[in-house]
């Protein structure tokens, strides 16, 4: 069940919503047991066998957190053991067969792949669990009970592709007796806000796959124009999926009277990858950042510019590993560490500000450049798109893959939507006021 | 709770890594006040910090410390 599904947007939210603030008016806690019971729904939905997977993870990183909060002399033994569970989790359902592929290649080994399903939501689930034990560990969590981190982790409109959120954000609003009752203001932003979302996915981004699809499927035989067609596509394309997939989430919780943190900034107005990164799924980068590259350096004695570039590149190589289990992955998120470096480095050495338009014709076109690898097959077709991209003898204004008039609408808005207006996030400041 | 001492180092460093002078950093002076203070000057400072009071900024607080008074309130509490 997807957000923008009829099966949900009519059957299953409206009756969520109507238990919550009318069945159970003002009894809060049934209201958050509805929520958690229709949140397992949601994902059993797509399949029932691995929301015992999700019921797994939960009940055992409940007991790790309360271990670490209670436990004097073991905390950092817990947190550790409970850290490295999540990973191998994760590893074993999402990078088995990345790692057993890579094996057989680098040894000549006959090892057969696992071919596992991954389950939907795990990438988000490991981050969000991560977070929540080092909050534990840190001090940051005294107490929890069952109840509340499961509602924490399983909460639905944020559960299959987030914003990652920290357990004392939503915890504080699911305990506040204010967000219990119907809340009108809420509704109609949180419905205007669905309404964007939707527009984003359904009419703009999956108008552009269209066009999108067709040119990464025959890379062989684009022409310049349609290699940049299909890269600034797919551009545009990933972005309104899942900003609009955000929006809509943001908008479900909000009927619920709960916020969720912002997750996109108009990121093509980046006028750098420091700044790209400020604005771009923001959640992973303030994870990434408090969990990994803090952490990380840190661990320095002397945090040198090159050390702290070093650890960058780590961070940036796990965040595309992340991603996904491939090598094209871990060259997107390689290339954005690569971009953020050269972004610090010329702030560090280099006085001379360049044009704002510049800056961002740069960064949106390097940016765009690293999506080829993250949408691309295989190397292969990646190297075919760039090279019809920069293949000045192939410059014909010939466009053989069929646009349909829609799919040109639906770019053409795509960018003037992200160079030329406000955001979601502005809109909801707007209508709170 | 910092020392007058350690409060007079702590901003001199701060001043140091943002490459800004000293009387521009007070306690309202915020992260996004100043065009250098971005990921890797905040873990320059909270290092600095780190080591001029000797207490251990635990890593899901160093996040929230983004401003001079955030800094001031956690080395009290």
């Amino acid at each position: 069940m997807l957000f923008h599904n009829p099966s949900f947007l009519f059957f299953f939210l409206p009756i969520v919503f109507f238990f919550f603030f009318f069945i159970f008016k003002k009894k809060d806690l049934y209201q958050k047991y509805l929520l958690i019971l229709a949140s397992f729904i949601f994902y059993a939905a797509w399949n029932i066998k691995f929301s015992f997977l999700i019921i797994t993870t939960i009940l055992v990183n409940y007991f790790f957190g309360v271990r670490i909060i209670k436990s004097k002399k073991n905390k950092f033994n817990f947190l550790l053991i409970a850290v490295l569970f999540n990973i191998i989790f994760l590893a074993i359902f999402k990078y088995m067969d990345f790692i057993i592929t890579n094996l057989n290649y680098l040894f000549n080994l006959n090892i057969n792949l696992l071919n596992l399903p991954f389950p939907l939501a795990l990438s988000f689930v490991t981050f969000q669990t991560i977070a929540f034990l080092v909050d534990c560990y840190d001090g940051n969590i005294i107490k929890t009970n069952l109840k509340k981190y499961a509602l924490f982790i399983s909460f639905f409109p944020q559960l299959i592709a987030g914003p990652i959120v920290r357990y004392s954000h939503m915890i504080n609003q699911f305990e506040d007796q204010n967000n219990s009752s119907i809340n009108y203001k809420n509704i109609y932003i949180g419905l205007i806000i669905i309404s964007i979302g939707l527009i984003k996915k359904v009419l703009i981004a999956d108008n552009i796959s269209v066009f999108v699809d067709q040119g990464f499927a025959s890379n062989h035989e684009l022409t310049f124009f349609e290699g940049w067609l299909t890269s600034l596509g797919f551009t545009f394309q990933i972005y309104f999926d899942f900003s609009g997939y955000i929006d809509m989430a943001t908008g479900i919780a909000l009927l619920f009277n709960i916020s969720l943190p912002a997750n996109f900034n108009s990121p093509f107005k980046a006028t750098g990858m420091i700044d790209f990164w400020q604005r771009w799924h923001i959640t992973l980068s303030k994870f990434l950042t408090n969990y990994i590259y803090y952490p990380l350096s840190k661990s320095f004695d002397n945090l040198t510019f090159t050390k702290s570039m070093l650890v960058t590149m780590i961070v940036f190589i796990i965040a595309g590993l992340w991603h996904g289990p491939s090598w094209l992955f871990v060259v997107f998120g390689a290339l954005h560490g690569l971009g953020l470096i050269v972004n610090q480095a010329y702030k560090k050495f280099f006085s001379i500000k360049l044009n704002k338009l510049f800056s961002q014709f740069l960064t949106f076109n390097y940016v765009s450049f690293s999506l080829i690898f993250f949408r691309a097959q295989d190397f292969e077709s990646a190297f075919s798109i760039i090279k019809a991209m920069t293949d000045l003898s192939n410059f014909t204004n010939t466009i053989l893959i069929s646009i349909p008039n829609n799919s040109l609408l639906a770019f053409i808005l795509a960018f003037i939507a992200c160079f030329m207006f406000k955001n979601t996030g502005y809109i909801i400041d707007k209508l709170k006021k | 709770m910092p020392n007058n001492k350690d409060i007079k180092k702590i901003i001199l460093s701060i001043s140091k890594i943002l490459n800004e002078p000293a009387t521009k950093i007070n306690l309202r002076s915020r992260a996004e006040d100043f065009k250098n203070w971005d990921s890797l000057a905040h873990i320059k400072i909270i290092i600095a910090v780190e080591k001029i009071t000797k207490k251990k900024i635990p890593s899901s607080k160093i996040g929230d410390l983004n401003s001079i008074k955030a800094i001031f309130n956690f080395l009290i509490n």
